[in-house]
């Protein structure tokens, strides 16, 4: 590791400015994560124009503070009214609000959640700063093909994120990385699908498109579903804010192996906090020796969701930065904002600029601490943000999609992309696509094409792909991924047709 | 759901038709790097597969999703983002004579209204506070200059 760059790296995230800016970024992930109306990536896109008005490394801090906060907040409404504020916090539901609820123990389930959320943030940050480091050094051999390779892997992992159809998931990552071929072309100097208009030369901005089909597209769906909705109205005290030494006991197996499960399963791209929370409820009942108590207030079925959906945080930075490559729609977020800050991420980071990998670890680290401190002291606050009703929470989102898009270049043009943006993000919502696709593959676009066209001269030449065993690996585990949807489901009919032959 | 996935198909062919119409007035270099035709043209075959595949699927499906009514276009959800596409028609005309900030002031009470808010003072004080907001935050403390009215 080098000292210097750490230090570096210490200096830059422990000024008075950025500390607070982590404070910030926190407490507003926390209070987005517990909304129900908002999710994580909501919170990020619409937060995005905005951190960029900050100086330095404050911006990034700010967005690792919303990012670990949000994950942490989606626990809050789980808890007090069984609605999970993200995908993440669903599992956390069955048994936080009985024990919230049925027991009247809201302040104990919050917590154990809180706990447990810190720890497994914790504990990911660690894995991330050796995980991370390693991969990087691994990636420093990479070449055209195998950057090539490593986008179209990527890519592939939208079949985990494609939401009801694969095919449509397939689509809308296409149609992602279509976007991100509109202008003038980095090679060529070509003008490519601008219909000679000078706004679209420079390119569809990644921004306005993932503000309008993440937040204004969900607005339009909360105006369409939720539009007479009556508030949550029930008065919640909550009694106490620290963790019982008897739950801690209790709890902390449950909590180690949710943590390692939910950052393994973090950084596997294409996963995400649902699938870690789920994973990570379902192994805490299964080594319990309270299996009953489950689904009626069990303290580790909290612990074991919560714990896993926190560490997919440290878990989806380790291909992100080690790699260049986002495992879910929140870290695709993270890397555009990475990007346009002008840092790099992949293996050279870690050789040109380690101060910046580790400042971001540094960053992650504080602001899972900090999750921590205000999820403890601030519990009861946090509690009333479940209240805000719909009619106000929808005009606040619509103003914040139309100023922080209008913020970031001052293009008018960019916010009536937006708003188009949202308004087609609506359909094919309704139409059963899912959006993390597009995103990933506009993300993703100018490193792919970049690296297949580089790629594709290199093997023209008298380079051969065999030469190129990791970018053989690579394409393998893409097909893979891409085919593992059918694989699954013909798996699924061959052992119906096993136990109903056997029933015969 | 059928129906819906047949146009969806047909509106991706469509689409990979113009790509692959506008990519073959470019100029085209020897060696990929060269040209700017070729990430597009395989973007567009492979939107025109899945637009097949999609075709198939749905086909031969027996999935009761199929049969699921995705849009409820009469729906009283439906007409609510309908008013809402007129709101926003309406803040963007707006926004291009009154500027941003007056737009804006007319557009929050809009969608509270529509939202279900019946409350006058908060018709009222909300949007002035949102404003009021939105001026100190960009303007003061961000020195943005937001899009001013014609006469400004």
């Amino acid at each position: 590791m080098n000292v210097d760059a750490l230090m570096m790296a210490f200096s830059a995230v422990f000024t008075p400015y950025n500390v607070l800016v982590i404070c910030g970024g926190t407490v507003l992930g926390i209070f987005i994560g517990a909304m129900p109306g908002m999710s994580s990536v909501m919170g990020l896109s619409i937060m995005l124009p905005f951190t960029f008005q900050l100086h330095g490394y404050a911006s990034i801090m700010m967005l690792l503070g919303i990012f670990c906060g949000s994950i942490y907040g989606g626990s809050i409404s789980a808890t007090l009214m069984n609605t999970p504020g993200t995908a993440a916090s669903a599992a956390t539901c069955l048994d936080a609000y009985p024990m919230a609820v049925i027991q009247r123990q809201p302040g104990r389930a919050l917590a154990i959640s809180t706990f447990s959320s810190l720890c497994g943030g914790l504990f990911s940050c660690v894995v991330l700063v050796f995980g991370a480091t390693m991969l990087a050094k691994v990636a420093l051999n990479f070449k055209s093909p195998e950057y090539f390779a490593l986008a179209f892997f990527g890519i592939s992992i939208i079949t985990g994120v494609s939401g009801k159809s694969v095919i449509k998931g397939l689509m809308g990552g296409i149609i992602g990385l279509l976007l991100s071929t509109v202008g003038v072309d980095n090679f060529t100097g070509t003008a490519r699908f601008t219909f000679g208009n000078s706004f679209m030369k420079g390119g569809l901005g990644m921004v306005p498109i993932l503000i309008g089909v993440f937040a204004f597209a969900q607005a339009l769906k909360t105006v369409e579903e939720k539009y007479n909705e009556k508030p949550f109205t029930e008065k919640v005290i909550i009694e106490r804010v620290l963790p019982r030494k008897e739950d801690l006991k209790r709890i902390w197996p449950t909590v180690l192996r949710s943590a390692v499960l939910g950052t393994f399963i973090g950084a596997i791209p294409g996963t995400g906090g649902d699938i870690a929370s789920w994973v990570g409820y379902n192994e805490a009942k299964r080594w319990s020796k309270h299996k009953e108590e489950f689904g009626h207030g069990a303290p580790e079925g909290i612990a074991g969701s919560e714990a896993a959906n926190n560490a997919i945080a440290g878990g989806a930075f380790v291909p992100l930065l080690a790699l260049g490559i986002p495992g879910d729609a929140g870290t695709a977020v993270m890397l555009g904002a990475l990007t346009m800050m002008g840092i790099v991420s992949g293996p050279l980071l870690f050789v040109d600029s380690p101060e910046q990998a580790y400042t971001i670890f540094i960053g992650l680290f504080v602001a899972n601490i900090l999750m921590g401190i205000f999820g403890f002291s601030m519990i009861r606050v946090f509690g009333k943000v479940i209240n805000i009703p719909n009619k106000y929470l929808v005009p606040v989102i619509v103003t914040f999609c139309i100023t922080g898009t209008f913020a970031l270049n001052r293009y008018l043009e960019e916010v009536f992309l937006m708003l188009i943006m949202g308004v087609i993000g609506f359909f094919l919502i309704k139409l059963d696509f899912a959006m993390p696709p597009i995103i990933l593959g506009l993300v993703l676009g100018a490193l792919a094409e970049k690296n297949a066209r580089r790629g594709l001269d290199l093997l023209s030449g008298t380079e051969t792909i065999w030469q190129h065993p990791i970018a053989i690996a690579f394409v393998v585990l893409g097909i893979l991924s891409l085919a593992s949807p059918g694989i699954s489901a013909m798996l699924k009919k061959s052992k119906a047709k096993k136990a109903e032959s056997t029933e015969a | 759901m059928k129906k819906y996935n047949y146009i969806v198909a047909v509106l991706m062919m469509v689409l990979s038709g113009y790509i692959l119409y506008e990519a073959s007035t470019y100029e085209i270099g020897q060696s990929a790097q060269k040209n700017p035709a070729v990430w597009p043209v395989f973007l567009a075959v492979a939107l025109i597969a899945l637009s097949i595949a999609l075709i198939i699927q749905t086909f031969f499906s027996h999935d009761p999703e199929m049969d699921r009514v995705v849009i409820d276009w009469k729906s009283e959800g439906m007409k609510k983002v309908y008013i809402m596409f007129g709101f926003i028609i309406g803040f963007v005309i707006l926004m291009k004579i009154f500027g941003m900030l007056i737009a804006l002031f007319l557009l929050i009470p809009a969608v509270e209204w529509l939202m279900g808010c019946r409350n006058k003072k908060m018709l009222i004080i909300f949007p002035v506070g949102m404003i009021a907001f939105v001026y100190l935050f960009f303007v003061i403390i961000m020195k943005l200059s937001l899009p001013a009215p014609f006469w400004a």
